[in-house]
């Protein structure tokens, strides 16, 4: 990891997870993962084990569901597809999301 | 609600969830290599890779479980799991900690269920809490209670109270054709004062409003022993026709079991049935009321306040005076803040704290064997909080185990304890037991001592880093300098701690033996004494008073079996009667309130009926005939007090009853020195002055008397019978016991006190002990090496002796800075000994260290005896 990757700001993995499952239809955790790091072209240090306690926490709120099947590479792996409240509640976070940036930037650009 | 299922079902799922989780990593590992051998990498470097990129399995893992299922619930099981398991292997260490800590919890316990059973346990009365007593400022005429007047009048204007009652607690003669007769006692109460209580009889009636009026006709309500005992449980004693000191009356209820209100009443009569009560305003009685809905007793108090002082029929002394509104138990024992129960209370935490200090001692010394262990699991992925929590767990269990042990303890000394004050006359309500409540409380406690103990070592030891113990740690046993310290420092406060505990216990034990020492003057199991009270409307005019005890006087004199009888105000130890003191002058100087004195009124030969002789000067008997009233004798203490430099014999006392305003002030030649006695509680060092008794002609008079009761007893109660037949004898009870009582708070204190510094000293002892044993045991390999070198066995000793005695020194100096602080808080508390006795501080000193060395000497001789070689093969 080099020192300029940064970590996962705090409540970001969620919404990212979340994304990723919306606009790239059922994965698995590597999968997820990957997608993750390639958006982030490097900018991002994700251990991929850590998006594991994430996926639990989605699954338990009933954001998403999981269940098993077989990897492009014919590997058995557990898929993940967002559920309707999961889309719902990404709509809404990711207004909020946009809301908070707005406001973070607008604070950090006026002197 | 959905992931608490989602929980749930975890935790019934749990085996088949931990799978899911391990395959799921092992496919994601499996995907990622797929994807670094794609790349061109060996399997062998991919799967390195897959696990570089994917980080630690473990720690993820423990994190993927914290949110599954309940896991504060699941580990706390595996955590107690774990724990019983290692009490259970640490068998000694768990030993050492239990009997240390329920020690520490068995005094708390006793104090808890002793206070919680005299001031905090509920009464057992409906709707108690709305129950009060309402008492008078303490005044020698009136005691705590209230005129009937007063009563009277509050009765019929306040809106404060639902039922407001009277009581007078008074023996009662019961006597049937046939039965014979028996004293009871009996509690005069205002018709509705049992109904009051919302109590009762389950056979026959309560009082009706006209079996309280004056004139009506006698009725008395028994209790259930009594029932049982005289009358056979027979349904038909109720309609029964008795005598009741001598008057025929009618038995119209009986209480049902257990009911002894107040205190151990067998018999309830109406308040109108009390003798004479019907012309006596100003008689004291006690006064019982439950408030009216949504009254408080700040209220009510001040409601009969404003009724007292538009009273115009009173005298001014009982307008003027303070009265008080209290829960209805509190009349008996005060409130719970008061000095000496807080007092105690503070004393047997103390000793819990020193319990705790001692277990968290040997837990650090413990840690040295448990650091590998901790780190193991941090390393595996275990938290700190998780560690901490662990070690909590450990701690706790032992905690509630010792509590088991010291409520068994508790159980022994609160037996005792009830046995010792059973005499007293407690409510009837007061029972020392464990009841629900109260074993939360104790269960409270040892939590609370559980997480007291082990959090300090909890926290340090959590602290760990696996290199810290990989370096540290690579010889087995060794605790960390920094729990060492922690341990040294927990010692340090146990020492000082114990130091002021053994001063204060000292000086409380001194002093209660000095009184002691004092009462024991007299010989007190042949003295007794016997009470009578003139009823005031038959001898209202203190010319008839003065005609009774002038023919009882004669017959005193005359009796030989009584010879050694002589009339008294009251019983030594207990006096009340204290009163303004002019010395040679009847000018009463204004608005400076006088010094005060004890007066003793005492008859003819009561001095060697008492067995003392006087220090100097004439009894007061002996005096001229024209004088004899006008004489007394007064006291060491007052000769220092109020004569200094000038000897008081000769010289006149004046003595001013300040609480009677209209009193006249009472001139008194003094004639002799009294002998030390001691007349007043708790203190013996009062300013006395006896004066005769036919100066005062009190109504209240006791019978102080040397010999065998069974002889005289019915011979006393005979000739007062052929002087007045309606005047009963009451209250026989020897010296011994009006002592025992008077000093059963003195007693009390200081043998707590003792209890717990006895206790101190030992858990010190053995705090010490272990700590250098422990000290001992890790520097084994060091000790092996200097002893190689050339040390002597006496050096080795020294070495570790040097350490226990420096701790001692230093817990000895801190020790006694916080003794002498103490010791001015003390002072008051204590009679004719100075609480800061330096050679007594000497010895508390000397008695510490030379503990200090017994506990440490044993380890370190035998770490002086290790043979060397053996020493340094060790690991």
């Amino acid at each position: 990891m080099s020192p300029n990757n940064s970590e996962i700001p705090y409540g970001t993995l969620d919404l990212m997870v979340l994304k990723t499952l919306a606009g790239m239809g059922p994965l698995h955790g590597y999968g997820i993962a990957r997608r993750i790091e390639q958006v982030a072209e490097g900018a991002l240090a994700l251990n991929q084990g850590t998006i594991y306690p994430a996926l639990l926490r989605l699954e338990q709120k009933g954001w998403i569901k999981s269940d098993w099947g077989t990897s492009e590479n014919n590997r058995r792996a557990r898929f993940y597809a967002i559920t309707a409240t999961g889309k719902r509640h990404l709509s809404a976070e990711a207004d909020n999301w946009a809301k908070t940036v707005a406001i973070v930037n607008r604070l950090l650009t006026t002197d | 609600m959905r992931p608490y299922l989602s929980r749930v079902l975890d935790v019934v799922l749990r085996r088949s969830r931990e799978q899911r989780l391990t395959d799921e990593v092992q496919s994601h590992l499996d995907l990622l290599t797929d994807e670094f051998v794609a790349r061109g990498m060996s399997i062998a470097e991919a799967r390195l890779a897959a696990r570089k990129s994917f980080g630690g399995v473990e720690q993820m893992k423990e994190r993927y479980r914290d949110r599954r299922g309940f896991p504060m619930i699941t580990e706390l099981v595996q955590d107690t799991r774990y724990a019983f398991r290692l009490i259970a292997r640490e068998r000694w260490f768990t030993a050492a900690t239990v009997v240390a800590l329920s020690l520490g919890i068995g005094a708390t316990t006793t104090m808890v269920t002793i206070l919680y059973s005299m001031n905090v346990r509920g009464l057992p009365f409906h709707e108690a809490a709305s129950l009060v007593g309402v008492s008078g400022e303490n005044t020698r005429a009136q005691g705590r209670g209230m005129p009937l007047a007063i009563f009277e009048q509050w009765r019929s204007v306040s809106r404060s109270f639902e039922v407001l009652s009277a009581e007078i607690d008074s023996p009662i003669n019961l006597g049937d054709d046939g039965l014979g007769t028996d004293q009871l006692a009996g509690t005069y109460v205002s018709f509705n004062g049992l109904a009051l209580l919302r109590e009762r009889p389950f056979l026959g009636r309560d009082f009706l409003p006209e079996d309280d009026r004056a004139g009506a006709a006698p009725v008395a309500i028994i209790g259930f022993r009594v029932w049982t005992e005289r009358y056979g449980s027979d349904p038909a004693a109720v309609g029964r026709t008795v005598r009741l000191n001598g008057e025929p009356a009618t038995i119209i209820g009986v209480m049902p079991e257990g009911f002894a209100y107040p205190i151990d009443t067998r018999i309830w009569r109406p308040l109108a049935a009390f003798p004479g009560i019907a012309q006596d305003t100003s008689r004291p009685v006690r006064l019982v009321g439950r408030l009216a809905h949504g009254v408080s007793g700040e209220q009510s108090q001040s409601e009969l306040g404003a009724i007292v002082s538009t009273m115009t029929t009173i005298p001014d002394s009982d307008r003027t005076r303070r009265i008080t509104v209290m829960a209805l138990n509190e009349t008996y024992f005060g409130k719970i803040t008061q000095p000496v129960p807080m007092m105690l209370l503070a004393a047997v935490t103390v000793v819990l704290l020193i319990a705790c200090s001692h277990a968290a001692s040997l837990l650090l010394a413990r840690s040295a064997t448990r650091a590998r262990e901790l780190s193991m699991r941090s390393a595996l992925g275990a938290g700190r909080s998780r560690l901490v929590r662990q070690l909590l767990v450990e701690s706790v269990l032992i905690s509630l185990l010792s509590g088991i042990v010291g409520a068994a303890i508790a159980a022994g000394f609160v037996r005792a304890f009830a046995i010792e004050i059973s005499a007293a006359g407690l409510p009837y309500w007061t029972h020392f037991s464990f009841d629900l409540p109260l074993a939360g409380i104790i269960m409270a406690i040892c939590l609370a001592t559980g997480i007291a103990f082990g959090v300090l070592p909890a926290l340090q030891q959590s602290r760990t880093s696996l290199s810290e113990v990989l370096n540290q740690f690579g010889r087995s046993g060794m605790t960390s300098p920094r729990s060492r310290r922690l341990s040294a420092t927990l010692l340090v406060a146990e020492l000082a701690i114990t130091v002021v505990l053994l001063s204060a216990a000292s000086g409380l034990v001194r002093s209660a033996n000095v009184v002691y020492q004092a009462d024991a003057m007299v010989d007190l199991d042949s003295l007794w004494e016997l009470r009578m009270a003139l009823p005031p409307v038959k001898y209202a005019t203190a010319g008839s008073r003065r005609e009774f005890f002038t023919s009882l006087e004669a017959r005193l004199a005359s009796t030989p079996l009584l010879h050694s009888a002589a009339l008294a105000g009251g019983p030594p130890f207990n006096g009340r009667d204290s009163r303004g003191v002019l010395i040679d002058t009847s000018a009463i100087p204004d608005a400076t309130a006088l010094p005060q004195a004890q007066v003793v009124a005492i008859g003819p030969r009561y001095f060697d009926a008492m067995g003392l002789p006087l220090v100097r000067g004439q009894a007061l008997e002996h005096a001229d005939t024209g004088e004899r009233e006008r004489v007394a004798l007064v006291n060491e203490h007052f000769a220092t007090r109020f004569s200094p430099g000038a000897d008081p014999v000769g010289r006149d006392v004046v003595l001013v009853n300040e609480r009677t305003p209209g009193a006249a002030p009472q001139r008194f030649r003094i004639i002799g020195i009294a002998p030390p006695l001691r007349q007043q509680q708790q203190t013996g060092h009062t300013p006395t002055v006896y004066v005769p008794f036919m100066s005062q002609l009190a109504a209240n008079a006791s019978l102080i008397v040397r010999g065998n009761p069974e002889q005289f007893a019915a011979v006393v109660r005979e000739e007062v019978r052929r002087l007045d037949p309606d005047l009963p004898v009451f209250n026989l009870r020897s010296l011994a016991l009006v002592s025992y009582y008077s000093r059963f708070t003195q007693r009390i204190t200081s043998l707590v006190f003792s209890i717990v510094a006895v206790m101190a000293i030992l858990l010190t002892a053995l705090g010490l002990y272990s700590l250098t044993a422990y000290a001992t045991a890790q520097r084994t390999h060091e000790i092996g090496v200097r002893m190689a070198l050339g040390a002597q066995r006496s050096q080795v000793t020294w070495l570790f002796l040097k350490q226990a005695l420096t701790q001692a020194s230093v817990g000895l100096l801190i020790g006694m800075a916080g003794a002498v602080a103490v010791g001015f808080a003390l002072q008051g508390l204590l009679v004719d000994v100075k609480a800061n006795q330096p050679f007594v501080l000497a010895g508390i000193a000397a008695f510490v260290i030379v503990v200090a060395l017994a506990a440490a000497v044993l380890p370190a001789r035998r770490a002086s005896r290790l043979d060397p070689v053996a020493a340094l093969r060790q690991d």
